[in-house]
């Protein structure tokens, strides 16, 4: 048993005597709070001091973190960084197009954007760019390869006032797209990957935008939209 | 409210709104010339089997028709 375990967690009632070592353990096995790694080292074992020992936490205000003394070395207590993909914006597909608006900022250069459940007509999904609540119609060129349970392919350009067919959609529920989006708050570019399966066929959507503008949304166009769950999400840059 | 209808995600605010008429013309515009595509794309898929059916008739395999067309 190591310097910091207990036993016990004590209860005082009224007129009870606290101990020094009952308050010894009480707070000095409480999670200490410090500026950064050189205070943390120099606090534990000088004059009057607590012995480092196993089990000792304590708080970094300088990098956010809890760590934890194992007997010779500080660990992390969890995730030593920001989560890698963050989610950052979502929800339903409704009606002939739905717009998701401050989506895309400089936190991140390239975004994942999953649909699921999608139930709509027998129609291509579009995509269009958004700044603020406007649709851009300018830039976009781009192509689908879709093939069939058959086996038949075929090759399709994209429009150029939108990327056209990322994706498609029957009233059979089920049909899903998973979409990447290359650097859309940037002032340059904006690339866009997908792939996707639906009733009877399957195929990927490459595209770009070739506006040197910042996005900051997206809009997914379709004849009617009856269901479908988006999920958006930003890859971390470090 | 019109039949075209947008929904608006922004931060935790969903709203449902009539499409405004400019991008109701957009949108027709882009489905008119989808649809001339799908057509094109369909009569282009017609004329090579018409091609393949006429090969064949005049001895080819399919395959060898096929592969005579590139298709």
């Amino acid at each position: 048993m190591g310097a910091n375990a207990q036993t016990t967690v004590p209860t005082f009632s009224t007129g009870a005597v606290l101990t020094a070592a009952q308050m010894n353990q009480s707070a000095r096995t409480g999670v200490p709070v410090f500026a950064n790694t050189t205070d943390r080292d120099a606090a534990f074992g000088g004059s009057g001091e607590k012995t480092l020992a196993e089990g000792q936490l304590c708080y970094l205000e300088s990098t956010d973190v809890v760590q934890y003394y194992n007997g010779s070395t500080w660990a992390t207590v969890g995730p030593t960084n920001a989560a890698g993909v963050v989610r950052v914006g979502g929800g339903t597909l409704s009606g002939t197009a739905t717009n998701f608006q401050s989506v895309f900022s400089a936190t991140y250069a390239t975004y994942q954007i999953v649909i699921s459940g999608i139930t709509g007509s027998d129609d291509n999904i579009n995509v269009k760019l958004l700044s603020g609540a406007t649709a851009i119609v300018t830039g976009y060129g781009g192509a689908r390869y879709n093939v069939n349970d058959a086996g038949t392919a075929t090759v399709t350009a994209s429009g150029s006032t939108l990327w056209e067919r990322v994706g498609y959609a029957g009233s059979n529920q089920g049909a899903a797209v998973i979409i990447w989006v290359s650097n859309p708050f940037l002032a340059c570019q904006t690339m866009i990957h997908s792939w996707f399966a639906y009733d009877n066929a399957q195929g990927w959507f490459a595209g770009n935008n070739t506006n040197a503008t910042s996005y900051d949304g997206i809009r997914f166009e379709h004849s009617t939209f009856s269901a479908g769950t988006v999920n958006i999400y930003g890859y971390s840059l470090s | 409210m019109s039949d075209y209808t947008v929904r608006i995600h922004d931060g935790d605010t969903v709203k449902d709104i009539a499409m405004p008429a400019d991008e109701i013309e957009q949108y027709e515009a882009d489905a008119k010339r989808a649809a001339a595509a799908a057509k094109a794309a369909a009569a282009k898929e017609a004329a090579k089997k018409s091609a393949v059916a006429k090969l064949a008739a005049l001895g080819l395999s399919e395959d060898e028709a096929k592969a005579l067309l590139g298709v």
